[in-house]
């Protein structure tokens, strides 16, 4: 049987025997759902459920690649775009590992040229080294480390939103993605109104953009500054320069200075008399800068500091009102995972791998097509496995497998 | 709460205070044509062509209530009147007249005035939580009145943000007061009248029609065409410079190059020429691209690039300079450069 066929009646069969694995989104009859099929791909958008019941069947009956319903609230959920009648919206974040710097993509992401054919290891370059056309398929990988990643900066933006925003924890929704992040959404009725232009004002704050440090009290050599635990940007700017400081002194100082942005002298300066300012800052006052670093360079340690205690969200995710997020409960089609809603107190625990399975019991004979590296569902290990090999899986490995297109159903 | 006295609502004409206090006096739309409510006719007039002719309504006032009635009056005119451009220009005026009271308040008063009009606000403990200012704002109204200003200190992320509360200065309430007052005002005058309009009343709508006319003539403006590489914002300049360096773009970078192109009057056919100096140039793709965002196929919409915001936000701007401060959009750059390059010239000549 062809991959996609099988994998929709498997999907199916998933939500007829488990109806109650879809959670049923508040106010469900003002939201627009959208869909995905294993069948063509299409995108059936301006769908309104009035119960939770009616979208379960649905999902029975039509077993769709991926679900979405609407982080906003509309008068006639069904209607075309402009006749929707726009009520207000949740604000949503989206935090994926593929906005993430880790170290380990080189491992377990590739990308082929669309081109020339070239295959090359981490993220798609911006241009192909071998052709120079730049359109590529990525391939990525729901890795435990970039997945932890991930999950660190999803703690940085819910203290954000408590301690700067003052949005309480029960307001907050956090939910694995079924993939490769976390979304968080919060419902709040202070929020709900926003425009496009106020959310881009929330991202801009929570992503550093646009942050002059001289406007938080960082102004000129010889002042007093924030000290550590002022609130807001402020102190997030103390605590970020103080890290960058320690981290520059460090056998490894050069790399961190070079991310900041200083080049030369500058860089050996500061990684010998790093010390000073990390005394300085100690202090609260910044006295005197070492010879050598000026305020231009002074400035780039400060903004380095932010971007460290800033989040990396996806911007376009919370900017847009009108925003299909991917609904509760339901399968992701490149994982077979589900997207589930974690406690916040659950949060340091949770391990998806575990406990997003979906497909839980039984096993599955599949043909390897492409190199799989190594991985966890479950508790149990699995991997690496070679192309062209065939391999009796757990069904849930077989199905992550199936869905990146890693393997191919064993035909007898 | 009743702090507020009948000179108040001459002042701030706009507070639901003063519409509560004006139907207690009763005043209907059929008495307007009385003889002895002239003067609130003539006043309301003087507000709305004050506003269109100088963009702010006098301030100085004899009558307590014939200012705050006229101010009703006023809004009932530029609702007939029933053009975006007079609504737009009233409520600017009224709010600029409105600053000039708050400028004069302290900062119990300012208080009271903004709670009044619905915002989440209070007063802050400058010994205790913050030396520098005020007053602690509600990120809501904070963000609704601030979006419009570019200057980057008035951005959330410069702000002193702490539990959901925006700290700011009595000076920054003001002008935050002003652009919600603008916004109300706005919402008004776009309300629909009910019943028959006197005559009185209509006489006025047609002398301010006839006095928007006036002066439509010759305020169409001609943008000059041709193209001025050194009057182009640095974030288009960065754009243009990678795309002759055959530095690879970004979508949202081509976009911007080819719409603010495009739009300062560059002909699809120079733009499609010099896109073809990128390696991996497709003519056919491209022109297929260029004519869509000029308007010439698909939707027929004709793009505009993306505002400064939303080029920060992408990473295409690469440092504001001092007109940038004053601008939001990089089209608005080039014609401030092209009218004061004009300007000069015409001086020399």
């Amino acid at each position: 049987m062809e991959n996609r066929a099988f994998l929709q009646s498997l999907f199916s069969k998933y939500y007829r025997e488990n109806p109650n694995a879809i959670q049923e989104p508040s106010r469900i009859e003002s939201r627009e759902f959208g869909f995905l099929l294993f069948q063509g791909k299409v995108m059936i958008r301006h769908r309104r459920f009035e119960t939770v019941e009616e979208l379960r069947d649905f999902m029975a009956r039509v077993g769709p690649s991926d679900a979405y319903r609407s982080a906003a609230y509309y008068q006639r959920p069904d209607a075309s775009m402009d006749e929707k009648g726009w009520l207000g919206a949740d604000l949503a974040f989206d935090i994926d590992a593929d906005h993430l710097e880790t170290a380990c993509q080189k491992e377990h992401d590739s990308w082929r040229c669309l081109e020339c054919g070239y295959v090359g290891r981490g993220k798609a370059p911006e241009r192909c080294p071998n052709c120079g056309k730049s359109k590529f398929k990525e391939s990525t990988w729901p890795c435990d480390v970039c997945l932890s990643t991930a999950k660190d900066e999803l703690i940085k933006l819910i203290e954000m939103l408590e301690d700067d925003f003052g949005f309480s924890a029960d307001k907050m929704h956090i939910y694995f993605s079924g993939h490769r992040g976390y979304h968080l959404i919060l419902e709040d009725e202070e929020i709900r109104s926003l425009g496009q232009e106020e959310r881009r004002e929330i991202v801009d704050y929570v992503m550093a953009v646009g942050l002059v440090p001289e406007l938080h009290g960082f102004a000129k050599e010889s002042t007093k500054i924030p000290s550590f635990d002022s609130p807001g940007w402020r102190g997030r700017i103390a605590r970020g320069v103080y890290e960058v400081m320690h981290l520059a002194t460090t056998p490894n100082g050069r790399k961190e200075l070079k991310a900041a942005g200083v080049r030369g002298k500058t860089l050996t300066t500061l990684t010998e008399q790093g010390e000073n300012i990390i005394n300085m800052l100690e202090n609260g006052k910044i006295l005197k800068l070492p010879k050598g670093v000026g305020e231009k360079t002074w400035k780039k340690l400060l903004l380095r500091g932010a971007k460290r205690r800033a989040v990396e969200v996806d911007p376009v995710v919370t900017i847009d009102v009108h925003r299909l997020m991917r609904l509760e409960g339901s399968l992701h089609g490149k994982t077979g995972l589900r997207k589930v809603e974690i406690p916040l107190t659950r949060l340091e625990a949770f391990d998806p791998m575990e406990e997003a399975v979906a497909f839980d019991k039984g096993e599955l004979k599949v043909k390897i097509v492409v190199d799989v590296p190594k991985f966890h569902i479950g508790q149990e290990e699995l991997g690496p496995y070679r192309a062209g090999k065939t391999e009796t899986l757990p069904l849930a490995a077989a199905v992550l497998l199936l869905c990146k297109g890693f393997a191919e159903v064993h035909r007898d | 709460m009743e702090v507020f006295t009948r000179e108040d609502w001459a002042k701030y004409p706009f507070l639901p205070g003063a519409s509560q206090y004006l139907r207690e006096l009763g005043l209907g739309l059929p008495e307007l044509d009385r003889p002895e409510y002239r003067p609130i006719l003539d006043r309301a007039e003087e507000r709305v062509r004050q506003a269109i002719l100088r963009g702010k309504v006098d301030p100085e006032f004899f009558d307590v209530d014939l200012e705050a009635f006229s101010f009703v009056v006023a809004l009932m005119l530029v609702s007939l009147v029933g053009n975006e451009y007079p609504r737009r220009r009233y409520a600017l005026a009224e709010a600029e007249r409105a600053r000039v009271y708050l400028a004069g308040e302290g900062v119990g008063s300012l208080l009271e005035i903004a709670r009044s009009i619905g915002w989440r606000i209070r007063k802050v403990d400058t010994l205790k939580e913050a030396r520098d200012y005020q007053f602690a704002l509600s990120l809501k109204d904070y963000l609704k009145n601030s979006v419009g200003f570019h200057d980057l200190r008035w951005k959330l992320v410069n702000r002193l943000v702490h539990g959901g509360w925006v700290y700011i200065t009595s000076g920054e309430a003001t002008r935050l007061l002003v652009e919600e007052i603008k916004r109300i005002i706005e919402e008004r005058a776009g309300r629909k009248i009910d019943g028959k309009v006197p005559e009185g009343l209509q006489a006025k709508v047609n002398q301010i029609r006839a006095l928007l006319s006036e002066r439509e003539v010759g305020r169409v403006e001609e943008v000059p065409k041709g193209v001025y590489l050194e009057h182009f914002p640095p974030c288009i300049k960065n754009l243009y410079n990678a795309l002759l360096g055959k530095r690879h773009l970004s979508h949202v970078g081509r976009f911007t190059l080819t719409t603010f192109l495009l739009n300062i009057g560059m002909a699809p056919e120079e733009v499609i020429k010099l896109f073809s100096s990128l390696t991996d140039f497709d003519e056919r793709i491209t022109r297929y691209q260029v004519e869509h965002i000029a308007g010439e196929r698909g939707s027929r919409t004709k793009y505009t690039p993306p505002k400064c915001e939303t080029l920060r936000t992408h990473g295409l701007c690469v440092g504001a300079d001092d007109l940038c401060r004053r601008i939001k959009h990089p089209l608005t750059y080039y014609k401030l450069k092209l009218r004061s390059a004009g300007r000069s010239k015409a001086r020399e000549g």
